[in-house]
């Protein structure tokens, strides 16, 4: 047996591959095109699924019974499959994608993105009022860290991958590379300025080019050119920017209280309560079809002026009762869509109104659904600057970008008064996982609060009585200690707490009943005070300020009950370089 | 200078690589069956939906016809044929508005596009605004058809002119109907047509040579000898008309424009009684002629002056009283008679400010007075 050299083309592709391997810069750029390509790939089969799958479960001329039959069924199917096969492909994937990256080492595993594909389609197609861009974006950033992992990539470049896919996924997913790459820097990774730009604009471009390969160069929304009929017609936009501000309030605190009912039913109904969402949505789809589904359709039609006044309020109010049940019953799929749907027909009555009252100086409804859709995504999903690109890449629409800008800032403030903490981040926490918000990534000062982050010397029990807790802390010079319990961490008690609840002569009560009767807890905010080792002394400083308290128990952000450490007032001060204490800081240190 | 600390297993990364190429493979053929068979049944489906569509346009339900046109959209966006007929659906329902931004987007695509332009021509023309209606009609005359373009465009043209008819629009209508002159099919239909056209347009010499070609190449054609008679009539040469008109109503007695053709001819026979210039009278006939018409002239500016003109009139009605009273020799009838019309034109012009004319054609005195003044 005579062995043949390989052909001098492929030596030369073999080598240049090995050279690529070896170098960090190339290797980025190259999985961030082979990313793009990929994610792209997989999202148009995604898109053309789901679509398929759609006209086959409600062919032309079907019966009414089908709207309510098959969304329920759809729902107990992918309801079983989630509960027992892929835990991790429930709801968005958003807040997963960010929790991959943040705190699980850039790990998505193929079984998610399997499990994702296939319940995504199946409930998407059944009529779920669901969006597919979430999971797009939780596929896109689950291929990127197989790839990633598989090519024995490090943890810190799988991580750098994630954007990435999330990038490319939205580019296919939404039509828009621009705002998806907008998007992956303001809400996957929380920062305009950071370092993976480069990349997330190539695997953008890369997804967006596939899908145009295979689905050609059409808007996602066909819009007629709008423009700003009279200055005064602001004064509406700013209207319409309060009508979708109090809009997006009112969607997600019903999806998040809904959530949270659910949550507290017992586990082993998990695999069920999606089919609450379907047979909701099928019943209210059974007399009015167009709730159902994510409803792009319809969008089309109301932007090109095609809203009766009375179907549009209705479908909006619907809309928003259809898509939070379907979500917070643990169905998978997104918010994206339905937000520009809720948008979309909050603008068309604001605008209809507008237009009967003053016809000389207002556009007709269109234009206001328009804006409507920028301005609830950005009440909704809060992210003002990406709602706005996004508004102009799905319409091609350059118009009427002012209007939106006004529109959108002040349903973005609204929003962010009522509920200061955005959806993503909100749902995260349902489930223990505290994802950094924008606040996080403020003033660092020195470091982070890994910097002074030390094992806690004493941990009490959450059974031991206030006496006892007492008498254990005496030799501690700190001013409060961890309290764990079964399930962990169960908060902080300070030596104040303890010497008043003997004033009150509750020596004998436990520990846990003592930090449940605590005023700063209560069934609004079950949490205690807190960082996690990524925040910044500064905020460190501030939180401590805001609790009054010179210790802070240091979480991990997958679960606040997990304790990593502690940090110490002392400590962060000698941080920044200020010998000792304030007089005014109680004695700390060990 | 390679980084051995970045460098990776080489197994693992070209087996990566391997997987990775293999599933974009298989992604890409999976994505092309799935887009394939998305486009036939979407196409397939809206094809259905503007089948719908034109159904219920036949039974004149027409927004029922433009949502399903909406549909037959949404399933194949790229198709130029489905906003069309949504626009001319949204057009007949009336939804002019709707019908203008449809037909707005699908120009914006293709401004030049023949029918797109001649539907939204009949929205502005709906909607009143001639001057837009008469811009978009140009555009889809000059414009680009699918099929059997010239006969598309002298159609749109037919219409046009048909609208500057309706609007007494004279000078733009003979500036149509020139070109229409060239390029219209020579069928009878199409000629008489034009030929109609062309009297609204006030050329009835072209009318009458379009007519005079009709008759010629079918003596049978009534349509024609009328058309012809009212060119002629329009002319002036009423026994040319009258000659006509015999022949339509005997062509055809019954048929629809035979009233018309009998009130025409009635008209003209009247007017040829009347006529002192007719070719061929003696005359005595002549001048008793003359005589007749300033009799009738005098009787009605009696009637209607009113008395500030009368007493400006005054003169003219004497001299009308006098020659009408005055005995004339036979050869003095020719001057006479002229002298008689000469006096009774005078007469007419000067009771106009009080005595309202009748309508020209069919008032036969007005129509011989015109006759002699020419």
């Amino acid at each position: 047996m005579t062995a043949t050299s390989p052909a001098p083309a492929f030596s030369k592709i073999r080598s240049w591959l090995d050279e690529l391997r070896q170098s960090e810069n190339q290797l980025v750029l190259v999985l961030s095109l082979v990313v793009g390509i990929l994610v792209g790939l997989v999202t148009v089969g995604f898109i053309l699924v789901t679509g398929r799958l759609a006209a086959h479960m409600y062919p032309a001329g079907g019966s009414g019974w089908r709207r309510i039959l098959v969304p329920t069924l759809g729902a107990l199917s992918t309801g079983f499959l989630l509960a027992k096969y892929f835990p991790f492909a429930r709801g968005s994937g958003i807040p997963q994608a960010k929790f991959a990256l943040v705190v699980n080492d850039g790990l998505i595993t193929f079984r998610t993105i399997v499990g994702k594909l296939l319940c995504c389609s199946t409930s998407l197609a059944s009529g779920l009022a669901l969006g597919r861009e979430g999971p797009s974006v939780q596929i896109g950033a689950g291929v990127a860290s197989v790839i990633g992992r598989n090519a024995g990539l490090k943890v810190e470049q799988v991580k750098a991958l994630i954007p990435v896919g999330c990038s490319a996924a939205l580019a296919a997913a939404f039509n828009t590379p621009i705002a998806a790459v907008m998007f992956t820097l303001e809400e996957i990774m929380g920062d305009l300025h950071a370092t993976v730009l480069g990349t997330a604009v190539l695997s953008s471009a890369a997804a967006w080019m596939v899908l145009h390969y295979f689905l050609g160069d059409d808007p996602l929304f066909h819009v007629p050119a709008y423009r700003l009929v009279h200055p005064e017609e602001l004064g509406i936009y700013a209207v319409l920017g309060v009508v979708g501000g109090l809009a997006s309030v009112v969607f997600v605190k019903l999806l998040l209280g809904m959530r949270a009912r659910f949550m507290r039913l017992p586990k082993s109904t998990v695999w069920i309560q999606p089919v609450v969402g379907g047979l909701t949505v099928g019943l209210l789809g059974y007399f009015y079809p167009d709730v159902m589904g994510v409803g792009y359709d319809y969008i089309d039609r109301v932007l090109n002026g095609d809203a009766v006044l009375k179907m549009v309020v209705l479908l909006g109010l619907l809309k928003i009762v259809a898509t939070a049940t379907c979500y917070a019953s643990g169905n998978a799929g997104g918010i994206f869509g339905p937000s520009l749907f809720i948008g979309a027909m909050m603008g068309a009555a604001t605008g209809g109104i507008a237009h009967k009252l003053f016809p000389g100086i207002t556009a007709g409804p269109g234009a206001y659904a328009l804006v409507g859709m920028g301005t609830a995504f950005a009440g909704i999903i809060r992210t003002p600057f990406t709602s706005v690109i996004m508004i102009f890449e799905l319409t091609r629409d350059y118009t009427i970008i002012v209007p939106l800008m006004i529109s959108n800032t002040i349903a973005y403030f609204i929003s962010q008064k009522f509920q200061p903490v955005t959806i993503y981040d909100a749902l995260a926490q349902q489930d223990g996982v505290h994802l950094p918000s924008a606040h996080a990534h403020g003033p660092t000062g020195p470091g982070n609060a890994t910097l002074v982050m030390r094992a806690a010397p004493l941990v009490l029990s959450a059974q031991t009585t206030v006496q006892a807790a007492l008498q254990q802390a005496q030799d501690s010079s700190l001013d409060a200690w961890p309290v764990a319990a079964p399930s962990g961490l169960a908060g902080m008690v300070r030596r104040k707490d303890l010497a008043n609840a003997i004033a009150r002569e509750a020596g004998a009560t436990t520990l846990e009943t003592l930090l449940n009767d605590l005023p700063s807890r209560n069934s609004a905010s079950p949490e205690f005070i807190h960082i996690h080792p990524d925040h910044s002394l500064h905020l460190v400083l501030e939180r401590m300020g805001s609790g009054g308290c010179s210790v802070l128990p240091v979480v991990s952000r997958a679960s606040v009950r997990q304790l990593m450490g502690i940090v110490v007032l002392d400590d962060v001060l000698k941080a920044y370089g200020v010998v000792g204490h304030s007089p005014a800081a109680p004695a700390t240190g060990d | 200078m390679p980084n051995p600390e970045i460098a990776l297993s080489r197994h693992s990364f070209f087996r990566t690589l391997f997987f990775v190429a293999l599933a974009a493979a298989s992604l890409v053929v999976v994505d092309t069956v799935l887009a394939r068979t998305e486009r036939n049944e979407t196409s397939l489906a809206a094809a259905r939906f503007s089948r719908e569509g034109e159904l219920l346009l036949q039974q004149h339900k027409y927004s029922d016809a433009a949502d399903s046109f909406h549909s037959a959209i949404a399933n194949a966006r790229n198709n130029p044929d489905y906003p069309l007929a949504l626009g001319q659906a949204l057009l007949d329902a009336g939804q002019l508005d709707e019908a203008n931004s449809t037909l707005t987007d699908l120009l914006q695509a293709d401004s030049m596009a023949g029918a797109p332009n001649l539907a939204m021509a009949r929205v502005f023309a709906k909607e009143g605004q001639f001057e837009q209606a008469a811009f978009y009609y140009h555009r889809a005359i000059y414009g680009q058809w699918k099929q059997d373009a010239a006969a598309n465009q002298v159609k749109v043209r037919f219409e046009l002119a048909g609208l500057l008819a309706g609007r007494n629009s004279k000078a733009e209508l003979l500036a149509e109907l020139l070109p229409l002159q060239e390029d219209a099919s020579p069928d009878a239909a199409t000629q008489a047509r034009l030929a109609r056209l062309f009297m609204t347009a006030g050329s009835p010499t072209r009318a009458a040579a379009i007519f005079r070609d009709l008759v010629h190449a079918a003596p049978q054609d009534a349509e024609a000898h009328q058309g012809l008679g009212d060119a002629e009539f329009a002319l002036g040469d009423f026994a040319a008309a009258q000659t006509a008109f015999v022949a339509a109503l005997h062509l055809a007695p019954n048929a629809p424009g035979a009233s018309t053709a009998r009130k025409a001819l009635e008209i003209t026979d009247q007017v040829l009684n009347l006529d002192p210039m007719r070719r061929g009278l003696a005359g005595p006939e002549r001048y008793e002629r003359s005589v007749h018409i300033l009799q009738l002239v005098s009787d009605r500016v009696t009637l209607c002056m009113t008395p500030s003109h009368a007493e400006s009139a005054k003169p003219l009605l004497d001299s009308a009283n006098t020659a009408l009273t005055r005995r004339v020799t036979p050869n003095a009838q020719p001057e006479a008679a002229e002298a008689n019309l000469e006096v009774a034109g005078k007469l007419w012009q000067a009771a106009k400010p009080d005595c309202k004319p009748g309508p020209t054609a069919g008032d036969p005195l007005q129509l011989v007075l015109a006759k002699a003044a020419q």
